[in-house]
């Protein structure tokens, strides 16, 4: 964390430099220069956490927004911390193990407007570690009951979005276009004509993906967020996402938002969640909200080998968040709890992962800071 | 297809509901709160990003294959 501040502040001072500005009378003032012209900046701080009995999931990452003449500039820097206890099935000869594993993640992004209604992004992601706590749990399971080493899973992506306000301060449509090339944690299994050799899956993937978003305000009390999204992943079929948001303004200081979505995938991986959220203005300041979401799909595509597909799973969370805010700084705190559901594993090779796929309780909870120079 | 059914009535809503009424300057104010805002980040932002590791079918855009 002191490494990111201190990248963040040489961040500012070389910009500083180049434009041949002082950098504390930059910061007193907006006022165009003759080099670069510094405009408007944000710094965000989150930290999100995911803990059940036998996982714990804790994510911290600082980002940052920078105008800077045309350009704005915008960087996040993250750790994740995966903490998993490894249960094997009853009956196995493994013995029970826990696990650590820190997961960095690091994008960087620039945006410039075309025309006044029309914006150009590109952001690039790199993640170095295990994408989540599942990868984790089952990186050690084939460590301790094959001895597979130690895999060394990254990801990265670039993403290319337009965006365009046809019809300013009331409808807008956007468009991204997406690549990520990840290795992942290859899947395992005895070969099933020797009986003694082992089989390892492909542990590269690449995924194409692209997007469309309309937005609009349909009278002065809805808005509506509509989104389209297709993703073609390497040795699977594309994959149909949408997803419907819905913003209602019930007084002036009562809210309500919904979600509807879906995605299907061939030729078994169908989904559907929804959820609700009712946010209430306290005083001008504070603001009260609690939501109810539900998710649930038929089970997963499986990537990398046979018995690592996860069965269907039902999902519910109930939400309680407070949010302070003034005109330059907001601050939020909130709380939920998880509950999934999953299928039966069944009676085939993916009975090893009985304990990974298993019912869990989680509590949720978030905190956040953003603050506007 | 399946999909296709279950937000049929989500299209068809939109084209009801989408009355043209007009959006005065003090009705951007309200429409630009955050309780009315879809691309809300940092502390405005209300949902807890690690649960999406147990729901693949609400992945993102810009989320990695991942698998295991």
């Amino acid at each position: 964390m002191k490494c990111t501040t201190l990248a963040i502040l040489g961040f500012y001072g070389s910009v500083m430099i180049l434009s041949g500005q002082d950098f504390a009378s930059s910061l007193a003032s907006n006022e165009p220069s003759k080099g670069l012209s510094l405009g408007a900046s944000s710094v965000d701080f989150e930290i999100d956490g995911l803990f059940s009995s036998d996982i714990k999931v804790i994510d911290s990452s600082i980002s940052f927004e920078q105008a800077i003449g045309s350009l704005t500039i915008t960087g996040s820097y993250g750790i994740t911390e995966h903490e998993v206890d490894v249960i094997p099935p009853p009956g196995s000869f493994i013995l029970p193990s826990s696990r650590n594993e820190d997961t960095y993640a690091y994008s960087l992004g620039v945006s410039k407007s075309i025309r006044s209604d029309l914006l150009l992004s590109i952001t690039g992601s790199y993640t170095d570690g295990f994408s989540d706590h599942r990868s984790l749990w089952i990186s050690e399971f084939y460590e301790n009951s094959f001895g597979t080493g130690d895999p060394q899973p990254e990801s990265f992506s670039i993403n290319v979005g337009i965006d365009w306000d046809y019809d300013p301060g009331r409808s807008s449509l956007g468009f991204t276009f997406g690549y990520s090339d990840a290795r992942i944690v290859a899947g395992v299994a005895i070969d099933p004509i020797t009986f003694i050799d082992l089989v390892v899956g492909d542990n590269n993937l690449d995924t194409f993906s692209g997007s469309v978003r309309w937005e609009t305000a349909l009278n002065p009390r809805i808005k509506t967020q509509q989104t389209l999204q297709v993703s073609i992943t390497e040795t699977r079929q594309h994959r149909v996402q949408f997803r419907s948001d819905w913003a209602f303004r019930l007084r002036d200081d009562l809210y309500l938002r919904g979600q509807i979505g879906g995605a299907i995938e061939n030729p078994v991986f169908e989904s559907i969640y929804g959820g609700l959220t009712l946010a209430y203005e306290i005083t001008p300041n504070w603001q009260f909200d609690v939501g109810y979401r539900y998710y649930e799909d038929t089970g997963e595509i499986n990537t990398a080998n046979f018995n690592t597909a996860a069965p269907g799973v039902v999902n519910t969370e109930i939400s309680a968040g407070l949010l302070w805010k003034n005109q330059n700084t907001s601050i939020r705190a909130s709380v939920a709890l998880y509950d999934s559901d999953f299928d039966p594993v069944g009676s085939g090779p993916n009975q090893v992962f009985t304990n990974l796929f298993r019912d869990r309780d989680f509590v949720a909870a978030r905190f956040a800071v953003s603050h506007q120079f | 297809m399946k999909l296709l059914k279950i937000f049929t009535p989500v299209i068809t809503l939109l084209g009801v509901v989408s009355c043209s009424s007009e959006i005065s300057v003090a009705d951007q104010y309200y429409l630009n709160k955050t309780g009315m805002s879809f691309d809300v980040t940092g502390a405005e932002l209300g949902e807890c990003g690690l649960v999406s590791q147990f729901e693949r079918g609400r992945s993102s855009s810009s989320q990695a294959a991942g698998g295991g």
